[in-house]
Parts: C-alpha cells; structure tokens; sequence
C-alpha cells in the first residue's frame, strides 16, 4: 500500500469533500423541504393536485437518478433550457429526495390513528392545528428511520452526481486514480470519507429513536 | 328554546341515504338514549352534530347557532364534546396534555387555567394521580374516562357519546357508566348512543329509537324500551332479551 500520492491530493479530496457534503446537504433540505410539502398537500386531498403529486412520486421514485441526472443536463438543453453542472445535479438530487421522503412522511401520515385525528377535529382544532399537534409529532416518530435511511442513501447517491462531470467525491477519486493508479489506496479513502459524513448521521438517528422511546408509546 | 334542534337533516353516502330527514329537538339538562339496530344511523346522527359529517339538507341548530352559518360549524364544535368508542386519546401526549390541548389551542386558554381546569375534571372523574401518566399506561376504562374529561375541558353545553362502553372489557364498563351517570346527575345535556339497555332504562329521561336513517320511536324509556307500540322496536327488544 501506498498513500503517499492519496496524502499529496488531500486538498484536492478535501475540497471534493465538502463539495459532496454541500450537494447533499442542499440537496436534503430542499428534498426534505418539497416532500414535506407534497405529503401536507396530499393530506388535503384535493382531487386533481392528488394525482399531479401521485405522478410526480412515483415517476421519481420509480425510474434511476441516473436517467434523471442525464435528462436534466442533457436533455433539458434540448428544449432550450441551459443548465450547469451544479443546478442539474442539485434539481435532479433534490426531486428525487423529495419523492421519497414524500413517500415515507405520507406512511407516517397513515400510521396516526384516524379516530385520534377525528378526536380533535371534535374538540374544535383546525386542520393546520391537528397537522401541526396530533399527526407530526406522531407521524414523525414513524418516519424518522426510515427519513434517515433516505438521507444516508441519498447522501452516497450524490456521488452519481460525477456523470455529468459535477466535480464531487467519486469524481476526484476516478481522476486520482487515472492520475496515479493507485486504486486501491484512492477508493478506500474515498469509501472513509463518505462513511464519515453517513455513520454520524445513522448514530443521531438512534438517539433520537431511543428519545422518543422514552416518552411514551 | 331547545339547546339542540335538527330540521329534515339528509345525509347520504353516495347513493346510500343514511338520514331520511331527522326532526327532533333536545331540550337543556335532557339526558337521550339513542337505541337500534347497527347501520340504522344512531352514529351519523351523533357525528352529524358535530360536523364530523357533513350534512346534504336541513339545518342543525345548537345554543342559538345554525350550522348553516358562516362559522357556524366551528361555533358549534365548541359547544358539543364527543366521546368515541376507541377513546382516540392523543397517544404522544400524557393525561395533563391530552385534558390541556384544545383548550390552549381552540379556547385561547393560557397553562396554568388549562391546567387547573383540566385536573379539576380528572378529579372527577377519579384519575387525578394520572396526570403524568401516558395513554398506553391505562387501562380502556380509564383512558375512556379521561376521554371524558378532555372533551368536558371545553365547558361543551351538550356531550355526545358514541358507544362509548363497546369497546370496554366488561368489567371496566361500569366505571365509565357511573362517570356518564353522575354527568347527567349534574345536569349535563347528553345525546348517548348505547346497547346498554340498563342505562337508558335508569339514566335516560328520553330514548330514541332508530331504524334506517328514521327516528321510529321517540319517548320515555317506559314508552320505548319497556313498552313499545311499535311492531319494529318490540322486534329489536324481543331479540336483545333473547340474548
């Protein structure tokens, strides 16, 4: 083994570093913001926008981010849309995020008992009311591990990002390795670097979960 | 005047009519046992009140107010508490959170009344030492119980209780019972939707009885459940003392 040319690189990977840290963190706040949103919305249900978000869901959810990162920088251009390297993949990454926390908040939505909800339309509280004091706290302790396994998969995720040539984590480790064939040395790095930003994430989340245990069913 | 009035109420279901046009008042203090068959829309009739279901014609009016109106709906709510079958306690929140919530929330109370209120009605109903407790502590009785109270919390005018004993072990029945028996005692005006022939026996100063979506009999618990004149109720009665 030799790290010495890994060692030589490391403002290069740390710079990469913090280029995937940042894509992923844009792209989980916004994803988190846009899923949010759809699974409030869907929660209306209104007739026509539930199918609009349904769509959006599902083709999301159900077709490669790989596709979706080609079609947005690729494709998009075809219809006279320019986009650069960093709105493609943030737009794609953060649908696609949004997707499926859409779809893990509208599960923990499901899991709060109706007859609770009925409970407090009884009692008089309003529909933003019992979103925001019945059904997230509840629906939240549901979705948590599961939200979390999105963020860590999305997370690594970003490293497909470096299709398009978006200058992230993976894509500096392939050209370090071309650079000094070294890909043994590089890839390890490079996996400790993304299992530094995702192993944190995984611990907090089983805090949280043993916290929320503590308080009652 | 009534506290409560309902004028040709129409509910359906799609194409199913649940409530063929339902006339009757309720007077303050009046304690109605609503019997009959299941499916014959005793529970509508409750979760129309309150706009839990909305209704396709005729008006609701309680204390004055017509569901018709403006806010007349969110009015209303504020005026009727219910009491469900399943309890439907907040699971997340404790008993002291359950009784506080919508009076902070809808009354605009601040905590230390919400609380003094709220335990003040736990005290009543005999669980005050279950303030910290969670739900899923309790038993069926005793979350109906504090069911109870959160939904008395709001100082309702009129209380509707939706089988409120089906889903409690036999034994834990009569403790609920005796918590809606010494409400009526205490003057509250109550719509009970019960199997429990003794309670609307004892309790009930009037009972309704329901078949498809129309109120068939209307009286003393006598006149309906001792000796009813109609072919139908003395049908449903023969059966239950059958059991």
């Amino acid at each position: 083994m030799n790290f010495a040319p890994v060692w030589a690189s490391r403002w290069l990977l740390l710079d990469s570093f913090l280029t995937t840290l940042f894509l992923s963190a844009i792209a989980i706040v916004v994803g988190t913001f846009v899923g949010t949103l759809v699974s409030v919305l869907r929660a209306l249900n209104i007739g026509v926008l539930n199918v609009i978000l349904r769509i959006y869901v599902e083709v999301f959810r159900g077709t490669p981010l790989l596709m979706q990162l080609f079609f947005v920088y690729f494709g998009l251009p075809m219809l006279g849309i320019e986009v650069d390297k960093f709105w493609a993949a943030f737009s794609a990454i953060s649908l696609y995020t949004g997707a499926y926390v859409a779809e893990v908040l509208r599960a923990g939505v499901e899991a709060v008992p109706k007859g609770q909800v009925e409970a407090a339309t009884a009692l008089g509280l309003s529909f933003g009311q019992r979103l925001w004091y019945v059904v997230r706290p509840q629906a939240l302790r549901v979705a948590l591990p599961p939200l979390v396994g999105v963020y860590v998969a999305i997370i690594k995720d970003t490293s497909l990002a470096t299709v398009i040539g978006y200058n992230e984590l993976m894509r500096r480790a392939m050209e370090l390795v071309l650079q000094y064939g070294r890909p043994l040395e590089v890839l390890l790095t490079v996996g400790c670097l993304y299992f530094i930003i995702c192993f944190p994430i995984s611990k907090f989340s089983e805090w949280i979960e043993r916290r929320l245990a503590r308080n009652g069913a | 005047m009534p506290l409560l009035t309902m004028t040709n109420v129409q509910k359906r279901f799609g194409s199913l009519s649940v409530l063929n046009g339902i006339d009757m008042s309720v007077e303050v203090g009046q304690v109605v046992a609503i019997i009959g068959p299941s499916g014959s829309g005793k529970s509508t009739l409750l979760r129309v009140i309150n706009g839990l279901e909305p209704i396709q014609g005729g008006d609701i009016v309680v204390d004055g107010i017509s569901m018709a109106s403006g806010r007349g709906l969110h009015e209303i709510r504020k005026h009727v508490g219910m009491v469900f079958q399943q309890f439907n306690l907040f699971s997340h929140l404790t008993v002291g959170g359950n009784v506080m919530l919508a009076q902070k929330l809808v009354l605009g109370r601040g905590k230390a009344d919400a609380e003094k209120r709220g335990r003040e009605l736990l005290a009543k109903v005999g669980l005050e030492e279950k303030w910290d407790a969670y739900p899923s502590q309790l038993s069926g009785g005793q979350q109906q119980r504090v069911a109870i109270a959160r939904a008395l919390a709001m100082d309702p005018r009129i209380m509707l209780f939706d089988e409120a004993t089906s889903a409690l072990d036999p034994e834990l029945v009569g403790e609920v019972l005796g918590v809606m028996r010494s409400l009526a005692n205490s003057g509250m005006t109550m719509l009970v939707v019960t199997h429990e022939m003794n309670f609307a026996r004892e309790v009930a100063d009037r009972v309704l009885f329901m078949d498809q979506g129309r109120i068939l009999a209307d009286g003393t618990p006598d006149e309906v459940v001792a000796q009813p004149k109609d072919a139908r109720v003395q049908q449903f009665m023969r059966r239950l003392t059958e059991r």
